[in-house]
């Protein structure tokens, strides 16, 4: 059976199997459910997108099936249930293992913690939990060396780091209720490819893996964020769901092979992490033409707020006071900042984002940790983005601050030229569009020419520093 | 060597002049920063954030002499600010 006629089966009872155990058993069981009905179905393809003719062999292209994958949980589970210990750390570099590790852990109500590069400092917050590598190997504990969980009276913690966007990375506690609240579990998301492009260990990575395997799909994880590997795994893996950040689906829009691009078959795009401004909006839908464009608002400590689908940035006006489909409540403050208030009996949290009224519209304006303060004076990166992208022959452009011993900070920007133009040329007319449209302070006084713009490990745009 | 220190000066200057639309000049010590060549506290920022780039140091990151910090007028002020500069840098390595 090759893996797309595995993937034709149809699972009918497969929502109503997972409906029917508890919240934290749900991702192991939806694993064995498919490995016991299909095999050799696809659960994860790693290094995806790699070119066929490169003689590169850094990368292989690799699958691991659900019958591999729940072989892992069952194995693991055995394992936590006679070592019990009191929490588990998932430090595994390869997604499978990290979603052995998950699903295993739910299943035998071990809490866990998954902890991204960046916030493994942390470790030291979490007296006396296991580390487990890729490996899956458990140490061998003499008994009664570590306290052990009491798993059956506490519900499972879930312990994961915020991104440190703004703000160095701090522990987030939730529970599988909170980590599956906005999984979908509907007939028309069954068996189907999800491009997995976010770090699987921060919160929006993990919702991507979460409701692809609840829902009996295919991770697709390519080899790179290049744009053109992006887009052979896409086109080759046969992707319809592609979950990313406005800077990637940027990149990929400006910088992937047209050509290449064309033969995707992606129905449905979910931008999120930063927001998306019209222009983006329209490119995307441009290179997409099949895929209806989703924008999610969520964090990694409140979750899903919400979701505009109506292909516009920002979000209706008409929204604030509002309860919305989830059940929370938008707030603007005074100063700009969005307030959100997730259920009736929680207290109400900045969000640190900016937004702005433009007719029946708020649109987001930047994070308020994002803003540039020139000599005293405010500058939204984003909106002087805006404006170099604006400029011919500009592809891509990043905005922001770098430190000054007279004026605080200073404005600067990375700009892509265009492959056929002259760069000197094409950054002297950015900087006098600038000089035409900004105010002074909020003009870019140091202005690069690069070949791809940065990005941070979660895929977003940074604003200090280069 | 002093001199060096006053070309990268000059074309810190120049490339500032050359970006805002206005057009290079020649320059002595004596020329003053803002009253002779026009330059605001934004055009002295982006001056010394080139020179940080081509001369590798920055004079502001240590702390000031006796004093405080002298003003910085004259473009003969901006290189002795930055000799000083790499002359602490290159004691300090040794």
């Amino acid at each position: 059976m090759t893996i797309a006629s595995a993937d034709a089966v149809s699972l009918s009872h497969l929502f109503p199997t997972i409906l029917d155990t508890p919240v934290e058993d749900r991702l192991a069981t939806a694993i064995c459910t498919v490995a016991a009905e299909v095999p050799e179905r696809a659960a994860i393809v790693s290094s995806a997108g790699v070119n066929i003719g490169s003689s590169s062999t850094l990368y292989q292209r690799s699958t691991t099936d659900y019958a591999n994958l729940a072989h892992r949980i069952t194995q693991l589970e055995a394992r936590l249930a006679e070592t019990r210990p009191i929490g588990i750390v998932a430090r595994a570099k390869r997604v499978e293992s990290l979603i052995a590790i998950a699903a295993a852990c739910g299943r035998q109500h071990v809490p866990l913690a998954i902890l991204a590069e960046d916030a493994r400092d942390l470790i030291g917050e979490l007296h006396d939990w296991l580390i487990l590598d890729d490996s899956l190997i458990l140490p061998d504990l003499p008994a009664g060396s570590l306290p052990r969980s009491e798993f059956e009276t506490v519900p499972p913690r879930i312990v994961v780091a915020t991104s440190g966007t703004s703000g160095p990375p701090k522990l987030v506690d939730h529970s599988w209720d909170s980590l599956l609240a906005a999984a979908r579990l509907s007939e028309q998301w069954q068996g189907r490819g999800w491009l997995l492009v976010y770090d699987a260990t921060r919160w929006a990575g993990i919702q991507v893996w979460l409701q692809a395997l609840l829902t009996g799909g295919r991770i697709v994880v390519p080899a790179s964020r290049d744009p053109d590997t992006v887009v052979r795994a896409l086109v080759d893996d046969e992707v319809a769901i592609l979950p990313g950040t406005p800077t990637l689906l940027r990149r990929v829009v400006t910088s992937a092979d047209r050509e290449l691009l064309s033969g995707n078959v992606v129905e449905r795009i979910t931008l999120g992490g930063e927001a998306a401004d019209g222009p983006l909006l329209e490119q995307v839908q441009e290179a997409f033409p099949r895929a209806k464009v989703t924008q999610v608002y969520a964090t990694t400590e409140l979750g899903e707020v919400f979701r505009v689908t109506d292909g516009k940035p920002g979000f209706p006006a008409a929204w604030i006071g509002k309860s919305l489909p989830g059940g929370a409540h938008v707030r603007v403050r005074r100063d700009g900042e969005l307030l959100v208030q997730l259920h009736r009996d929680t207290a109400e949290v900045a969000t640190g984002d900016l937004v702005e009224q433009t007719g029946d519209r708020y649109e987001f304006v930047g994070r308020r940790s994002d803003v540039i303060v020139v000599g005293g004076a405010k500058v939204y990166p984003k909106r002087v983005e805006e404006v170099l992208r604006d400029v011919p022959g500009v592809v891509e452009a990043r905005v922001y601050a770098v430190p000054s011993p007279i004026t605080g900070e200073l404005v600067a920007a990375e700009i892509v030229p265009s492959a056929e133009g002259d760069g000197e040329r094409i950054r002297d007319a950015a900087i006098a569009r600038c000089r035409e449209k900004l105010e002074a302070h909020a003009v870019p006084r140091v202005v690069d020419l690069v070949e791809k713009t940065a990005t941070t490990a979660a895929g977003k745009t940074p604003r200090r520093s280069r | 060597m002093p001199s060096d220190v006053f070309s990268a000066v000059s074309a810190a200057i120049a490339s500032v002049l050359r970006d805002t639309g206005r057009s290079p000049r020649p320059l002595e010590p004596s020329t003053l920063l803002a009253a002779d060549i026009g330059l605001d506290s934004l055009d002295l920022a982006q001056t010394v954030v080139i020179l940080e780039r081509t001369l590798s140091v920055d004079p502001f990151r240590t702390a000031p002499a006796e004093g405080g910090r002298p003003a910085i007028r004259t473009v003969g002020d901006l290189v002795s600010l930055y000799e000083q500069a790499e002359f602490s840098e290159r004691v300090s390595e040794k």
